[in-house]
């Protein structure tokens, strides 16, 4: 059970327990209705309309004063300092509204001009890629274009060398036929030419060509 | 001999508070003159609260800070209570902040002295034709001079003067002119039934509900003491005469105590009621309908 239901309980049983109280003496006390004493005591006679208070002027007097005494009070020492706290409390409200208006304004200004400089990015990124891909493809058609003509001129390069060299070497070829030609026919004019010796002297020859190939 | 009941005894005023008079604790002589004093104090008392509490409510309020606490929320809110539920309904927008002070002092005002009632040992003003009366008064000179300032004493009497065209000859004319002065008598006649309504009402139901809440409890009075105990119970042996009186004593608090929460509702809603139909007659003066 929750505490604050306990204290209701009880306050209800203290309620009941006070109010329980009350008809106890009633009984207990003397006769009410035409009694001297209690009438005495209530003010009245006990007849008639007396239970609704209707002859009780005086109160009703106390009352006018009383409720006119509290009007006057309240409206010099309540209501002014009430009234000029709603007026603040109503003014901060109002200059709150008017700032917040405000800022919502102004950061809706900024999104659009947010917006408005994200946009152009965009299109500035966009118009710099472009202008990025049409330079990497001019690019890479300079390079290949380059590359290309490079190749050539060195498979022509390559090309001119293998000529040479294969003009040189024939002219190497010829020039040691001749040679051998030449040492063949010396060597021949100098003995007796066999078949044994006409080998002998090719193998020698050959040797010979080989050795002054290698010197050189 | 059986003795007489008066149920009001402990709802009209006296010189006597009765705390727990069952131990003693009673305080008597309580009157000036012969007249008694309770509900004077008891008015007095209720007055110092309201204005202790409005008054604490201004110097809270007079920093425009918003409100911190329970106590601050609770009695600012009966404040925002009447302007947003009496007065501007009542009276209309424009002219509620003007009525304001009037009906929320009236409202505190009528609503402690319904609420003082439901202490056992004390009472309520309002239970008092006079007290009603005053406050009624009170209200019917401002609804009338609202009216009068509004829109001057002549224009203002004239609009209790309903305005009736019969189409025909002399004699519908005639009949139209009586029908006109009849309802006039009416209407001025209504202004003054509508405060005494007020003041009646208020009075009616503070004191039929204490009552009822007397009776419920006399009951037991009625079983057990021997000069109101009724015929059937003494005819009764005496451990049945204490079995019911124990029935009856469980039944009437119980029944009390749930009739005292409906009681706590009805001080506020007659606090309402009265301040309410003051709004309203308020805006009827200073608006009346066409």
């Amino acid at each position: 059970m929750r505490l604050s239901t306990v204290y209701r309980l009880c306050a209800v049983a203290l309620l009941a327990l006070l109010v329980s109280g009350a008809p106890v003496p009633a009984a207990s006390a003397p006769a009410h209705a035409g009694d001297p004493v209690h009438d005495a005591e209530h003010g009245g006679k006990g007849g008639g309309l007396d239970f609704t208070g209707i002859k009780r002027y005086d109160l009703g007097i106390y009352t006018l004063i009383v409720f006119g005494i509290l009007l006057f009070v309240l409206s010099k020492y309540a209501w002014p300092n009430i009234k000029a706290g709603l007026e603040k409390r109503e003014s901060t409200i109002l200059s709150a509204l008017d700032e917040a208006k405000k800022d919502r304004a102004e950061a809706a200004d900024l999104l659009a001009r947010a917006k408005k400089e994200l946009d152009a990015t965009a299109a500035k990124v966009g118009a710099m890629l472009d202008e990025a891909r049409k330079d990497a493809e001019a690019l890479k058609a300079a390079k290949a274009e380059e590359g290309a003509r490079d190749a050539q001129a060195e498979r022509d390069r390559a090309k001119r060398e293998v000529e040479a060299d294969r003009a040189a070497l024939t002219k190497d070829v010829q020039h040691q036929a001749v040679e051998l030609a030449v040492l063949i026919a010396t060597k021949a004019l100098r003995q007796q030419v066999s078949v044994e010796n006409q080998s002998r002297l090719l193998d020698e020859s050959i040797a010979e060509l080989k050795a002054n190939a290698n010197r050189a | 001999m059986a003795k007489k009941i008066d149920p009001f005894s402990h709802v009209v005023d006296s010189n006597h508070f009765e705390i727990l008079p069952t131990a003693g604790l009673e305080w008597h002589g309580l009157e000036l003159g012969g007249v008694p004093l309770k509900f004077l104090i008891l008015i007095t008392v209720c007055a110092v609260g309201v204005g202790v509490a409005m008054i604490w409510l201004g110097q809270k309020m007079k920093s425009g800070d918003p409100p911190r606490g329970k106590l601050w929320n609770l009695v600012e809110s009966l404040l925002f209570f009447v302007r947003d539920k009496i007065a501007v309904p009542g009276i209309g927008e424009h002219d509620a902040n003007k009525y304001l002070p009037y009906l929320t002092t009236l409202f505190l005002f009528i609503f402690s002295m319904n609420l003082i009632g439901m202490v056992p040992f004390l009472g309520s003003p309002t239970a008092s034709i006079m007290v009603t009366a005053a406050l009624a008064v009170v209200s019917f000179f401002v609804i009338h001079t609202s009216g009068i300032m509004e829109m001057g004493t002549g224009k203002y009497l004239k609009t209790f003067i309903p305005h009736i065209e019969l189409e025909g000859g002399a004699a519908m004319k005639v009949m139209g002119g009586m029908i006109t002065v009849g309802m006039a008598i009416l209407e001025y006649a209504t202004a003054f039934i509508r405060a005494s309504v007020l003041a009646i009402r208020l009075f009616a139901n503070m004191l039929a509900g204490h009552t009822v809440l007397f009776m419920i409890l006399f009951f037991i009075a009625m079983v057990s003491d021997p000069g109101y105990q009724i015929g059937f119970v003494k005819q009764q042996p005496e451990g049945v005469q204490n079995l019911i009186w124990g029935g009856m004593s469980l039944f009437s608090v119980v029944l009390v105590s749930a009739l005292s929460l409906l009681e706590l509702f009805i001080a506020g809603l007659q606090a309402f009621i009265f301040t309410f139909l003051t709004a309203v007659f308020i805006g009827l003066a200073k608006h009346p309908p066409h």
